[in-house]
């Protein structure tokens, strides 16, 4: 993996942009995260104001376990789902043509040909990753390639200008590899994170059995903050080889790459989450660049916001994966960013400050 | 007929064929399932507004803004003052949250004072249908008389026809008072059946030694008025409401009657959400929730609506700012539909 260098967010900005929303016409800390999207921001992009983002989609496309007992599908679902992108017809790039932010969706491992659909990139490492209880889903070089391809696409989103990337995924078989990821940076049980089902094998067993094919690996970590920063890393990218897929490898890269050129990621469901989790375990400063977006019911999903002390603020039942909700993350950040611009301070609207509370002090009138 | 019974008389259920027709044809292009509420969304916009080819929505913001008698009790962070600086700020230098997240989301702001204690003729662009220089201390006495609140309710029924007329289909209530969530735990506790200290929140994030006298008053005044049952929709409004919150009550009874969207915002207008909806329950199939207010009784607010919310961003501002970004939010899925069906934006 290449090296990297991630800044910490820039304290004075925040300060300064701080001192500005509690002093806007509103009583103390009222647009809540709001006000922290803003201070982080601000933090982000070393600006105490920062205004008019641009911001992109980003959307990668692996099947998982494509040697693996329940691949009935064989890519169809995946190829269809990328065939609406190619066409234009998803709700993704209808949110984004609104947001006006391009959709950029590359297939880095779908077990099915694309290369008929002119719109999407094809980037393809390996059709489909495979079954870790059959061998590593993806090899160390695949591995590698899928963390360089990443690092480029943030470098290259860099270059067209942007500052925040929404991102998301196509992919059958996700779940698995998202499970196992997650399970084993959170310290998590699996059965902690597996859907409880009405019929067939319960949690327990479900768990045994992943466990039954994955333990052999030896990719559990008793105390990642134990590790050095080295060997931390190693860790993560042996999980990713062993357990992780392309998609995950990919988006791990990219969000490592975008943070370093101080650029904000939002993230949404199990797939993105858990590269989210790989990237910040290798580099804990990423935690301040990515931001939550839609919630989801399924445990992964919880467990990794658990983890990472991130609260979603979207509720609308999502399932779909295809970085909508992240998509749906970008119109918040817009909302920020009105209200950071757009609203006066009670001096500049000559307006009376908080005499009572946490306000009083901290607002201050027109001398 | 006075043009209230007009109004109520005249709210039906939306449109069930629009919505099914939604639904199916999104369900043909992508299975809804996977898209969640945002489905719901949709549908209940479209046949709200009885739209048999759905068009992006055209929002207008209304805030409507008045005193409280009993903000010479000192319940709220903010001198008395502010209503009419806060007000002015709307209009003039348009530096406030409402105005703010108007621009996010593409509505247009119509302000009106409802009965600001302050002459407010100097402010250019500010409907004005003043029912008293602020309402009475219900401390002592009822906020309004039930002529007063229905005068309000009128009011805000014909401004929402105005604005239908010309087109908006959406709207995004807020409103500014000082001292406005005493009046809202006050109605909200008479509709929901909560004691004081479970209806009563720190509004504009007062002091805990604030928070204690708030809670004495609503206690006091929910003893005062014990006897109101919570079936007396004006009765609770007359005697505990605000002039802005009846304006905000006409707004979404004169939409439901003219098939226009209501987005409700937090605390307060949930407060005016119960009136409207006491008074005609149909009221609801027009009524669509946004945010979970940070403020203690949102969520049992809700509840009693029948409503969940969309978004929670732990806002506590008023001012249509949660409703704003549920409008945001109502945008962008119209624009997936569009996406999917294979409609126009």
């Amino acid at each position: 993996m290449r090296t990297f260098n991630i800044e910490p967010l820039h304290v004075p900005s925040m300060e300064a942009c701080r001192l500005r929303i509690d002093n806007l016409t509103k009583p103390i800390y009222s647009l809540a995260t709001l006000e922290t999207i803003a201070e982080r921001f601000a933090g982000i992009l070393a600006n105490p104001k920062p205004n008019h983002l641009r911001h992109g989609v980003l959307i990668v496309a692996a099947d998982h376990l494509v040697d693996g007992p329940q691949n009935n599908q064989h890519g169809s679902e995946s190829y269809a789902a990328i065939k609406r992108f190619n066409e234009g017809r998803t709700a993704t790039q209808g949110a984004a043509f609104k947001l006006n932010a391009d959709v950029h969706v590359v297939n880095v491992g779908l077990e099915q040909d694309t290369s008929d659909l002119e719109h999407i990139d094809q980037q393809v490492i390996r059709k489909g990753s495979h079954f870790f209880g059959v061998e590593p889903v993806i090899s160390q070089d695949e591995l590698e390639r899928a963390l360089e391809l990443g690092f480029t696409y943030a470098d290259k989103l860099h270059a067209d200008g942007l500052q925040v990337v929404a991102i998301g995924n196509i992919g059958e078989r996700v779940f698995l590899d998202s499970l196992v990821t997650t399970a084993t940076i959170t310290g998590c049980a699996y059965d902690d994170i597996l859907v409880h089902t009405e019929c067939g094998p319960t949690v327990e067993q479900r768990a045994a059995h992943i466990h039954s094919f994955v333990d052999r690996f030896n990719i559990a970590v008793d105390d990642w903050s134990a590790l050095s920063e080295s060997n931390r890393r190693d860790a993560v990218l042996h999980l990713l080889h062993i357990a992780g897929g392309l998609d995950i490898a990919f988006l791990t890269g990219f969000i490592l790459g975008a943070t370093s050129h101080r650029m904000a990621v939002v993230f949404d469901n199990a797939v993105t989450g858990a590269a989210v989790l790989a990237a910040v375990t290798i580099e804990p400063l990423v935690k301040d660049y990515v931001f939550p977006s839609a919630a989801y019911e399924e445990p992964i999903h919880k467990e990794q916001c658990r983890f990472l002390g991130v609260k979603p603020c979207l509720y609308y039942n999502l399932q779909i994966d295809e970085a909508l909700g992240s998509t749906m993350g970008l119109s918040i950040i817009d909302a920020s960013m009105h209200m950071l611009n757009d609203m006066k301070t009670f001096i500049e609207a000559e307006v009376s400050v908080a005499e009572d509370g946490a306000g009083k002090g901290r607002q201050k009138n027109k001398e | 007929m006075s043009l209230l019974q007009e109004t109520c008389g005249a709210i039906t259920g939306r449109n069930q064929e629009i919505e099914q027709h939604i639904i199916d044809s999104w369900n043909a292009a992508s299975s809804v399932e996977q898209y969640g509420r945002l489905v719901n969304v949709v549908a209940q916009y479209g046949s709200a507004t009885n739209q048999e080819t759905l068009t992006i929505p055209k929002p207008c913001m209304i805030i409507a803004s008045a005193d409280h008698g009993v903000a010479d009790m000192g319940v709220s962070a903010y001198p008395k003052e502010t209503t009419v600086g806060m007000t002015q700020n709307y209009l003039i230098p348009k530096g406030a949250g409402a105005n703010s997240l108007a621009n996010y989301c593409g509505a247009q702001m119509e302000v009106i004072d409802m009965g600001i204690d302050a002459d407010m003729s100097w402010v250019p662009g500010l409907r004005s249908h003043k029912l008293g220089m602020g309402t009475k201390n219900f401390v002592e006495e009822p906020a309004m008389t039930r002529e007063q609140a229905i005068e309000g309710i009128e009011t805000g029924i014909r401004l929402v026809k105005e604005k239908i007329d010309e087109g908006f289909n959406v709207f995004l209530v807020g409103e500014m008072g000082i001292s406005n969530t005493t009046a809202s735990a006050l109605m909200t506790a008479k509709f929901a059946g909560l004691t004081a200290e479970e209806a009563t929140g720190r509004g504009t994030n007062i002091s805990d030694e604030r928070l204690k006298l708030k809670q004495r008053i609503v206690h006091d005044v929910l003893e005062k008025y014990k006897d109101i049952p919570k079936d007396d929709a004006i009765g609770i409004l007359s005697s505990v409401g605000g002039f802005e919150f009846a304006c905000i009550v006409g707004v979404i009874l004169g939409a439901a009657a003219n098939n226009g969207l209501v987005i409700i915002d937090g605390f307060n207008t949930s407060a005016c959400a119960l009136v409207a909806k006491t008074l005609v329950p149909e009221v609801m199939d027009y009524v669509m929730a946004s945010h979970l207010s940070a403020e203690k009784a949102a969520k049992s607010s809700l509840v009693n609506l029948g409503l969940e919310a969309y978004v929670d961003l732990g806002l506590c501002l008023g001012e249509a700012s949660g409703s704003s970004v549920q409008m945001g939010m109502l945008d962008l899925a119209v624009h997936m539909y569009l996406a999917i069906t294979g409609g126009k934006a």
